[in-house]
């Protein structure tokens, strides 16, 4: 197979590993909120199984599981830069989809929470400042 | 920063030799993915990582590595001759 092949199969099992995934979550909801059914129970299942089976293709199969959790010092350079790239990136998305997500719980929720409302400050503060305090910790000069 | 491109000759040396990606990766340290990517010219080697590898072919950095690309290693040879 060739590397462009390759790396769109691996994109095209990306959407589909968050898609069912987030099928799965409505789903659960959906039922939750009318009421469990044999139906929704089936539908559950099966989507549960596509998560679980798009999650081994692509990352138990490819190594990339292995790849993003391994120690540093197991990789070599080139391995390391991607690697690192792609936590940056991870941590920014990461980052927005939690406090969006809280924010979102906050205004939503039916009676006022001012904790939540400090909560998603200080977090939204710490994100920020996270990176630039474990250099100022770690780093001689910068 | 941006970092320029570099251009190397490692798969024409690696074949000279005979030698497998596996082979050559094994002997510079690094995974054999690794090899294809700086085959490929895809990824620039850290200044160590040059070292490691003009050893293992016991040639100068710069015969292997350059900023422009380059020309056959004969066609070199014959130039250092000519100014030598």
């Amino acid at each position: 197979m060739s590397i462009r092949a390759s790396q769109s199969k691996r994109r095209a099992l990306v959407v589909l590993n968050y898609f069912v995934m987030f099928a799965l979550i409505a789903v659960i909801y959906t039922g939750e909120m009318y009421g469990g059914s044999t139906f929704i129970a089936v539908v559950a299942i099966c989507l549960t199984l596509l998560t679980v089976l798009s999650f081994v293709f692509l990352h138990a199969r490819t190594r990339l599981w292995w790849l993003t959790h391994t120690k540093i010092e197991n990789l070599d350079e080139r391995q390391q830069g991607i690697t690192h790239e792609s936590l940056r990136t991870s941590y920014s998305i990461f980052t927005v989809l939690s406090l969006a997500l809280l924010f979102i719980i906050a205004l939503a929720a039916q009676d006022y929470d001012p904790n939540l409302i400090v909560a998603f400050a200080a977090l939204h503060y710490l994100a920020h400042t996270l990176p630039g305090s474990i250099l100022a910790w770690r780093e001689r000069e910068v | 920063m941006k970092t320029r491109k570099l251009y190397n000759r490692i798969a024409v040396l690696r074949q000279e030799r005979g030698i497998s990606r596996k082979e050559l990766a094994d002997r510079i340290g690094v995974n054999f993915q690794t090899v294809g990517y700086l085959e490929r010219e895809e990824y620039n080697p850290s200044l160590d990582l040059a070292f490691r590898i003009s050893e293992c072919f016991g040639l100068p950095i710069e015969m292997i590595f350059a900023t422009e690309p380059l020309k056959p290693m004969s066609q070199e040879l014959l130039k250092h001759r000519k100014e030598g």
